[in-house]
């Protein structure tokens, strides 16, 4: 069976900076969510679905809308 | 040889069965990879079987002139050939042969379709959340079997299936019922006197709902790949692997036969196989040497 497949992280493995920078990590053993690569001039961080771009988007959803019912208790 | 006939006649009555069963597997090739038992398996073929057979003598009985008798196929079975009307099944053999190769082809259809409905609605997935938390207080997932068990545990974990499914519930349990009670208080307020209050509210209302389309759908996002750690015994000795998984193969029993690393690096230090981590490289971990494997699924998200 064939493993999950993306353009982006065959274009991050196959560019030698972005590559080493993953090796050196790998081989000290660290984790690379959270490292910032350059894949095609575009800056993309590894994240692991957690901490990602999502879970700001909730947090500012949350903040917006208790804004907004804080809002209408002061009026 | 009136054992061999009948053992023909029921294999031949049993192949759409099989082929049933076959198509329904998730699988890459006829192989079953799954940890069923011999009974089960049995069990299914028969009753597909028989149904589908029940079917076609429904559907054939309309059509008395051209159908061949299934009791002639009986009396075969038991031997007693002497009371079958030879010239009939003589007549009747090619319709049998069309019947056969209608019914196989129909069984394979109707696994086929089986098969991607059950996978699309993941009722071959099912979860439980354990009690037991991390420091973030999200819980552990394991994997419990359904009633519709047609894909292997191993092909569950590393294809992204079970990570998937629980990134999206995780996100519909806590966060989706917490934004529809903080959205139902807002939608109590769009009534009030208040005109450019209730406008901001009714603004705020379709935002709300515009971001929570967002966010579902960045939830079914599927990652970008798998790094597979894996500690592996090479000799005696313990070496950890670390490396981006590439294709993984299945065996029989519930179990995966071997995984394909690319790009792997040895973590550990000892005298096993120097490895440059180059995108060529396939790396070959055959399971029964693997001791334990952590399976992370990474994204590439853009840097805002």
């Amino acid at each position: 069976m064939d493993a999950i497949k993306s353009k982006l992280a065959d274009e991050l493995f196959q560019n030698p900076e972005s590559n080493r920078q993953i090796m050196k990590l790998f081989q000290k053993g660290e984790s690379i969510v959270g490292t910032e690569v350059e894949i095609m001039g575009e800056k993309y961080t590894i994240s692991d679905g957690r901490n990602s771009n999502l879970d700001k988007s909730i947090s500012d959803l949350r903040e917006r809308i208790n804004k907004l019912l804080n809002e209408n208790a002061e009026k | 040889m009136n054992i061999a006939i009948g053992g023909i006649i029921v294999f031949v009555l049993i192949l759409p069965g099989m082929l049933f069963r076959s198509f329904v597997i998730k699988s890459e090739s006829f192989e079953n990879p799954l940890d069923t038992s011999f009974k089960a398996e049995i069990a299914i073929v028969f009753l597909y079987a028989l149904f589908v057979h029940g079917l076609g003598i429904i559907f054939l009985s309309g059509f008395p002139s051209k159908a061949f008798d299934f009791s002639e196929f009986y009396l075969i079975f038991l031997g007693q050939t002497d009371k079958v009307n030879l010239l009939h099944l003589n007549d009747s053999f090619n319709n049998f042969i069309i019947y056969l190769w209608a019914q196989s082809i129909i069984a394979c259809f109707i696994g086929f379709v089986f098969r991607k409905i059950v996978v699309r609605n993941r009722w071959d997935l099912k979860y439980t959340k354990s009690t037991m938390t991390d420091e973030n207080n999200i819980g552990f997932w394991s994997l419990k079997r359904t009633v519709v068990p047609i894909s292997n545990e191993w092909d569950n974990i590393l294809s992204g299936r079970l990570f998937m499914l629980e990134r999206e519930h995780e996100f519909k349990e806590k966060e989706l019922n917490e934004f529809q009670e903080l959205r139902k208080k807002l939608s109590n307020k769009t009534d009030s006197g208040n005109e450019s209050q209730n406008e901001a509210n009714k603004e705020g209302i379709k935002n709300i709902d515009e971001k929570i389309k967002k966010i579902i759908e960045e939830r079914r996002k599927w990652p970008n790949f798998a790094q597979i750690t894996a500690l592996i015994e090479v000799n005696g000795v313990e070496v950890i692997y670390t490396g981006r998984l590439a294709k993984y193969y299945l065996s029989s029993n519930n179990s995966l036969s071997k995984i394909v690393l690319k790009n792997t690096v040895k973590v550990s230090s000892s005298n096993s196989l120097p490895l440059d981590g180059s995108e060529e490289n396939w790396f070959i971990i055959p399971y029964q040497s693997t001791l334990n494997l952590n399976v992370q699924f990474l994204y590439l998200n853009a840097s805002s």
